[in-house]
């Protein structure tokens, strides 16, 4: 090594600095988000469905996945900036507070979330036609958001379910919505949380006097009981995060559960979040998510009415035919409704 | 085969467990130094640009036989230096390690993206 060194140390000396500099552009964070097309995910590799497992499926259902880059490097954010495809903002001001490791969290938080209203809503529409169907689930409570003025906040995980808190007067509150009315600016109380592998803890937090808050925000939303719940799903570990693959993700539920193949040989894809009633909700980077769809040659690519729009100016502004795959659906039954009119076609 | 490694008992007793080690060393930091930047740009270049995923992978692997070669060769080089005046066929056997485990980083290079990589984008 020492040869080496002696034999290269002129080449070493000069270009110790801009190596350094090099190193520098690599690793400092800008505090901006980056968005940048992703790219497909079927969604029978996320989750599986023990049910007429010999149905032959010619086409393919998939969600897109867009990239999110909080805090980019220097070199990042200048190769996002020569990227047409790529959009550069500054850091939305609910982010600030976050690591990247934390708005990951979130964003997985938001997937399990998503999965869990597209097996509800996909096993209740097929719960019609096949009365064997049946899918039970129960009400939860989740932190999903902490500020940093919230008491223990190492403790407090983001999937934390909230079980109760022992308010003035010894009062206790089983709903989020009745804390405000038993608390005092200022005073603490303590909280008793679940985490999600059962464990159950209580922990003292203040209420701001400041604020009037206790620093933390909680998301109710239905998890499905995989034990009383037929036919039996399993759900793999995702690399992807966010409730944008709502609408294909029960529209691929939907389709293990059917007996006849509603994709008809086709390459469907498509993005918008799903709720309990089987509307179908807009989402960000929309211009991202369409260009993805665009470079996979995607044959259908669903979306809500509000995002219609912005993609079709997308479409038109890097000279794309939409006319052909990009489809605007309100409801579950309407994406629906259009794969069997292909069918017929 | 029964040559090489005869050549290579002939390398082991000229030099040593220590000179070869060291050289080895020498090589992998000096061409280190030059390829994490070249795989840290690539990385991050890929994260922008996921929907060209197979081919920044390709670059990637192409990185890492680069790296290899640099390796080998930085390691042959550390060895003269140390012995100029040597009898072992250095060059053969940095030739056939390098050929070796190039092959075997292409390999592992094409699990990852025929593989690992669709399992991923999950």
């Amino acid at each position: 090594m020492n040869e080496l060194s002696e034999k290269y140390w002129v080449a070493v000396k000069y270009l110790f600095i801009p190596y350094l500099a090099l190193l520098f552009i690599l690793v400092f964070p800008l505090d901006f988000l980056l968005y940048s097309p992703g790219g497909l995910t079927e969604v029978d590799k996320l989750i599986e469905i023990e049910y007429r497992e010999d149905k032959q499926v010619e086409g393919t259902i998939s969600t897109t996945f867009v990239m999110s880059v909080p805090r980019p490097t220097i070199f990042q954010f200048l190769v996002g900036y020569f990227n047409e495809y790529a959009d550069i903002n500054v850091l939305p001001v609910s982010y600030e507070d976050y690591t990247n490791e934390e708005i990951a969290q979130i964003s997985y938080q938001d997937k399990d979330i998503s999965v869990s209203a597209s097996i509800i809503v996909a096993y209740e529409t097929m719960q019609a036609i096949d009365p064997a169907i049946t899918v039970s689930y129960e009400e939860k409570t989740i932190v999903f958001g902490k500020s940093n003025y919230l008491s223990n906040y190492d403790q407090i995980h983001f999937g934390d379910a909230f079980i109760q808190m022992v308010g003035e007067g010894g009062v206790i509150a089983t709903s989020i919505a009745e804390v405000g009315a038993i608390t005092v600016d200022g005073n603490t109380y303590d909280f008793t949380f679940e985490r999600e592998n059962g464990d159950i803890y209580t922990v003292p937090i203040t209420k701001n006097s400041e604020t009037g808050l206790f620093g933390m925000n909680f998301k109710v939303y239905r998890e499905v009981d995989p034990a009383t719940s037929y036919p039996i799903f399993s759900e793999r570990n995702t690399n992807v995060g966010g409730s944008s693959g709502g609408l294909l993700q029960t529209l691929a539920i939907y389709n293990m559960l059917s007996e006849t193949d509603i994709t008809h040989g086709l390459k469907i894809a498509g993005t918008g979040t799903i709720d309990y009633a089987g509307n179908v909700g807009n989402i960000g980077a929309v211009k991202q998510k369409v260009l993805t769809a665009y470079e996979n040659k995607v044959d259908v690519f669903f979306m809500s009415p509000d995002d219609y729009n912005t993609a079709v100016n997308v479409c038109e502004a890097y000279g794309i035919d939409h006319s052909a795959w990009l489809v605007s659906v309100a409801t579950f039954q309407e994406a629906l409704d259009h794969l069997e009119s292909l069918g017929d076609a | 085969m029964r040559k090489f490694f005869d050549e290579l008992k002939h390398f082991y007793a000229e030099f040593g467990f220590k000179k070869a080690f060291d050289s080895c060393l020498g090589g992998f930091v000096f061409s280190s130094l030059v390829f994490v930047p070249v795989y840290v740009i690539l990385g991050e270049v890929l994260i922008v640009y996921m929907y060209r995923v197979n081919t920044l992978t390709i670059l990637l692997i192409t990185a890492a036989l680069g790296h290899n070669v640099l390796l080998h060769h930085l390691t042959k080089k550390a060895l003269y230096l140390k012995m100029p005046d040597a009898k072992s066929d250095i060059h053969k056997l940095t030739l056939v390690s390098m050929i070796v485990t190039n092959i075997i980083a292409l390999a592992i290079g094409l699990i990852i993206l025929f593989v690992m990589i669709p399992s991923w984008m999950v």
